[in-house]
């Protein structure tokens, strides 16, 4: 059940009359500080995708090599 | 852990039925998502840590020259004539370098020329030579000429040049990747006529980059083993030494594109060519900044320049 959130000082969030499904489960990946900490990893199970904060890019393991996304 | 469902484009599901899937396609390396339509594709920049450097470049070379392996695709590196009998002898690729057992048992314990630099881009724009005394060496009396302990071209700084069989026309976006050596102060690296362009020292602290009459001024030394990046994107060149940003220069013409004919001259300035060595020359036309430091570790990886 999608809750809207109670900001601070009671504000309440609406829904701009937008029909969003609140069936889906949002997809969370994996945030690195920097790409060096995953960049030579290779134990990473095939098509994982993270992200990395210094380089705000996405990859994806293939299962040989990390292939990168650039943010546009 | 997030992993991406992943699919060819054959086997991947409807986008019809599937609206919001997220997938990795393998056939294009692609993550697509289902508009409930269409599969709409967020194409790959690079591949990190790949044995083969423009394979790992999403975009395609317009061409490209190296005495390593640049693509899973190229089988001949160069083609090589010896002094002993002027016999000719293409010399492919050993472990994704040049192959050098190949060509110092081909060669002997003379010397060995460049008659040809094959194109590796799969355009097939080879760099050629064949004029004996113009051509640039690779093995000198047996032995195979180095630059940082991998193999090189060396250019005489005389009358040594390769002709590419045809112009280059890299427009006014492009990106250009060279590794060479030179501590002479005023010689071209590559160059064409009708119309004219080059790239060369201009100084001990200046290149230029000509292509409407403009130049680039740095601050540090343009001399020496060098991996050199030129980004052109219309009216602005920036340039990169061995990593780090060079020069800018916006001055130049939004309209006057770069062109190349030939490597180690400019015909109608011969008086001034490459004095050095040549490892390696890569053209796009595309501006390749965002992949710009990925580009230039892969190279410095290989060469250990800088």
């Amino acid at each position: 059940m999608f809750v809207f959130p109670t900001f601070n000082l009671g504000v309440v969030g609406t829904t701009f009359g937008v029909g969003f499904d609140d069936s889906l489960t949002f997809p969370t990946i994996q945030v690195f500080n920097t790409e060096a900490e995953f960049i030579n990893a290779t134990n990473a199970p095939n098509y994982t995708i993270v992200h990395a904060k210094d380089t705000d890019r996405l990859y994806v393991w293939d299962g040989s090599y990390w292939i990168l996304y650039n943010q546009n | 852990m997030s992993t991406l469902d992943n699919y060819t484009s054959a086997t991947r599901p409807a986008a019809s039925s599937n609206s919001g899937l997220c997938i990795f396609n393998t056939d294009t390396k692609a993550i697509e998502v289902s508009d409930g339509s269409n599969w709409l594709d967020y194409t790959y920049d690079f591949i990190a840590l790949y044995p083969y450097l423009i394979d790992a470049v999403s975009s395609s070379s317009e061409s490209a020259y190296s005495l390593r392996q640049l693509s899973s695709s190229a089988t001949n590196c160069i083609r090589v004539r010896r002094s002993s009998d002027d016999t000719e002898q293409d010399i492919g690729f050993s472990s994704n370098a040049l192959d050098t057992s190949s060509l110092t048992n081909f060669v002997g314990a003379n010397d060995g020329f460049i008659t040809k630099w094959y194109d590796q881009s799969g355009n097939s724009v080879d760099a050629a030579q064949t004029t004996a005394a113009n051509q640039p060496k690779i093995v000198s009396s047996g032995s195979v000429i180095t630059e940082g302990g991998k193999p090189a071209i060396s250019f005489d700084g005389s009358d040594d040049y390769l002709a590419l069989s045809s112009t280059l026309s890299l427009s006014t976006l492009h990106s250009i990747f060279a590794v060479a050596q030179t501590n002479d102060p005023t010689a071209v690296l590559i160059g064409s006529t009708s119309p004219n362009s080059n790239f060369n020292t201009n100084s001990s602290t200046t290149y230029t980059y000509n292509a409407g009459s403009a130049w680039i001024t740095g601050s540090s030394s343009t001399l020496g083993h060098q991996a050199v990046s030129i980004i052109r994107n219309a009216g602005t060149v920036t340039i990169y030494k061995n990593g780090s940003s060079f020069a800018t220069n916006n001055a130049f013409s939004t309209t006057a594109a770069f062109t190349v004919k030939e490597i180690g001259r400019r015909a109608n300035i011969p008086s001034i060519p490459w004095d050095g060595t040549i490892q390696e020359l890569i053209f796009y036309t595309s501006d390749e900044t965002s992949i710009l430091t990925d580009i230039d570790t892969d190279i410095n990886n290989f060469y250990s320049i800088y």
